[in-house]
């Protein structure tokens, strides 16, 4: 049955006063998730403190002070405890770590103790080392995390450190013990064999002729050593010419984009100066719309006057028939009496006079008409240019926000263009040529190298082969020389088996972390897994087999990748640990935090959730209601400053 | 893991079982700072594996 918690017991634990005890059901797969809500400051850190406390220890005397409950504290006599029992490769394990306070003068003194009880028989001796041994101090940070730890991992993939915790919790730092040891049994076992063949001359010589031997090998492990370290540092900086190759194309797409910009926020600067002294002359205009009234009405009248023009043109009609008739000498008039010269010339003077009034008064009436357009048509401009200043001033604010819009893209483009003006592709695509072929050449060096090893090597195997055939004839040495043997033989094997465990762990660990990434990321379109490099950094790779770089993904995303990581690091260790996740949700949005929650029940592990109500809404819960064993509360009674750990 | 030690064991004709003995062996010190006698323990193992191949 898989390691996991049964009873948790703690004694005046920092928010914990008093005496608080829970147990916790074995472990089913399915059904593995223990939930303890609690609000903020109600006591859920002290848990995942108090367990950390179990397993590590360390803490100096002030420390441990301070995470004696408060009220406990004021007594200035007492004691805290924190105990755990827990399943372990199928036994009942108890370590039970406090502390007794005693008043020293103006102090107080402290007495820490710790006790390991396995299968209820207590151990009496090396008891830290045994706790170790249950569960390294270097893995608590993977399976006691808080959602600032994830985050804190997503930053610090490349620390030192991190590796060797990595490879602890993998079991590998016993194989590769193992390899150092051997390697140190070995040469003693040399040592010996070389005293004891010391009478020999052919012996003598031999050993003579392996040590130089080794002494070359030496030299070129070193100087492989060093061709990779540069071969490695090139390949590093090509990669990174060939991402800014890659860059450069987006930058003089920026650069177009920035001169399209400036270019429109030229053309809308011309704009708006045109509207800004359109709106200066509106409002230089602006009393003629008080005419617009009186105007109006003298539009009117003229539209009046212009009516009767029927009547003009009766009265010419009525002149041309008067004209005709004088014309056509009629000896009498219409009313019969006789037309003389004097009488046709008084007609025609006054036909004449009624002429060039008629005339006179159609000139008058053109002019009226004329003066009855040009009002109108003032009357017009003047209505229309009422509604003008708003428009124009609608339109400037308009262009205004254009012109903010535009002054952020090109601050922004501008910063993105800083100090990329001399790159070109063609500079790059050189730099990375030359690289390259120093990459393969350092390449060829090796090889030649490994070559010369090789070569070596077997010159070695068979010099010590000569020896141990000497060693064997020799009656004093024959022991020595057979041990020595199985010990090559074994430390061939463990060097391989070093570099085949951590090659074989890294792909388990990047399966599993990619299996577990997928349940959670929003993006299962896009991303297909996350890649585990030799050194234990992570990258995210697209579909297309691209990786994203680092500085793409959000905080969210990078919490996700490094949760991804410390789960399946967990799992792939000998003893997969119980999680303990104190509010682990820090960037995570709704989509992310259902994901987690979803994928936690297909975890091969125990599982402890922290959580406040907004870790874990009522919905969210509701969902994952089949795999919860067990739920606590955290009731905080304040009057008392306390919190007591209750079942919900 | 054990496929892996069967496999590597028998490349290089060293023996399986006590490649895991001495495995189990170097976990039981990996959390110690100073792996004491770990070089005398391991020439014991291989020395008490050749005795038993003899018998």
């Amino acid at each position: 049955m898989s390691f996991h918690f049964r009873r948790l017991r703690l004694k005046d634990w920092l928010v914990y006063g008093g005496e608080t005890e829970i147990e916790l059901p074995d472990f089913d797969k399915g059904r593995n998730l223990v939930v303890v809500n609690g609000q903020n400051g109600f006591g859920k850190t002290s848990l995942l403190r108090g367990l950390s406390f179990v397993f590590d220890g360390r803490g100096s005397r002030a420390d441990l002070i301070e995470l004696w409950n408060e009220r406990a504290r004021s007594s200035k006599e007492g004691s805290l405890e924190v105990g755990i029992e827990f399943l372990h490769a199928g036994r009942v394990c108890k370590v039970i770590r406090g502390a007794h306070f005693k008043p020293w003068g103006d102090t107080v003194s402290v007495t820490p103790w710790v006790k390991l009880l396995i299968d209820d028989r207590e151990e009496a001796d090396q008891v830290a080392d045994k706790i170790e041994e249950l569960l390294p101090q270097d893995c608590l940070e993977f399976v006691f995390f808080d959602g600032a730890e994830i985050s804190r991992y997503a930053q610090k993939q490349h620390q030192a450190g991190v590796r060797e915790a990595i490879e602890k919790v993998l079991g590998v730092p016993a194989v590769r013990n193992l390899r150092h040891d051997l390697d140190r049994l070995i040469n003693d076992l040399e040592d010996e064999q070389e005293g004891l063949l010391s009478s020999s001359q052919q012996a003598e010589t031999l050993v003579r002729e392996i040590e130089e031997l080794k002494d070359e090998q030496e030299k070129y492990q070193e100087r492989r050593r060093e061709l990779v370290e540069k071969k490695q540092s090139l390949e590093e900086t090509k990669k990174e010419l060939e991402a800014e190759a890659e860059g450069i194309e987006a930058i003089e797409r920026e650069r177009n984009e920035l001169q399209e910009k400036l270019g429109r926020r030229a053309s809308l600067g011309e704009r708006r100066s045109e509207l800004d002294s359109g709106i200066r002359q509106l409002i230089a205009e602006t009393p003629l719309a008080l005419l617009e009234q009186p105007l109006q009405q003298v539009v009117e009248e003229l539209r009046a006057k212009q009516q009767p023009s029927g009547r003009k043109d009766r009265l010419v009609a009525q002149i041309r028939v008067l004209r005709d008739l004088l014309e056509t000498e009629a000896e009498h008039c219409l009313c019969g009496r006789d037309i003389d010269d004097e009488a046709r010339n008084k007609l025609s003077g006054e036909l004449g006079r009624i002429e060039k009034l008629v005339g006179e008064s159609q000139s008058q009436s053109e002019g009226a008409m004329t003066d009855l357009l040009d009002l109108s048509a003032l009357l017009k401009s003047i209505s229309a240019r009422k509604r003008e200043p708003e428009e124009l001033i609608d339109k400037r604010a308009h262009i205004d926000t254009q012109l903010e819009e535009l002054e952020t893209d090109i601050a922004r483009l501008r910063g993105q263009l800083e100090g990329h003006e001399l790159a070109t592709v063609k500079e790059l695509y050189e730099q990375i040529g030359q690289i390259t072929r120093q990459i393969d050449e350092k390449k060829d060096q090796i090889e030649t190298i490994d070559r010369n090893i090789e070569r070596n090597r077997t010159v070695l195997i068979q010099k010590q082969r000569e020896l141990d055939e000497i060693g064997a004839g020799n009656e004093q040495a024959r022991g020595v020389t057979r041990t020595l043997a199985a010990a090559r033989k074994m430390l061939a094997a463990v060097s391989e088996l070093v570099d085949r465990l951590i090659e074989q762990k890294r792909t388990g660990i990047e399966d599993r972390a990619t299996e577990i990434f997928r349940q959670i990321t929003n993006k299962p379109m896009e991303y297909e897994g996350i890649r585990v490099n030799p050194d234990y950094t992570l990258e995210v790779v697209r579909k297309d087999g691209s990786v994203v770089e680092n500085t793409k993904l959000s905080a969210g995303e990078k919490e996700v990748v490094a949760y991804s990581f410390i789960t399946a690091l967990n799992l792939s260790s000998r003893d997969p640990a119980p999680f303990v996740m104190d509010t682990p949700f820090g960037h995570l949005d709704s989509g992310h935090r259902a994901g987690l929650l979803r994928s936690l029940p297909k975890l091969d592990v125990q599982a402890i959730l922290l959580a406040t109500d907004r870790d874990l809404p009522a919905d969210e819960r509701d969902a994952i209601d089949g795999s919860i064993c067990r739920e606590f509360t955290l009731r905080r009674d304040q009057p008392h400053a306390t919190t007591a750990i209750e079942e919900s | 893991m054990d496929d892996l030690i069967c496999e590597v064991a028998k490349k290089h004709d060293a023996d399986a079982d006590l490649l895991r003995q001495l495995i189990d062996y170097e976990q039981t010190k990996v959390h110690l700072e100073r792996r004491r006698g770990a070089k005398d323990e391991l020439c014991r193992f291989l020395e008490k594996h050749i005795e038993e191949k003899d018998k």
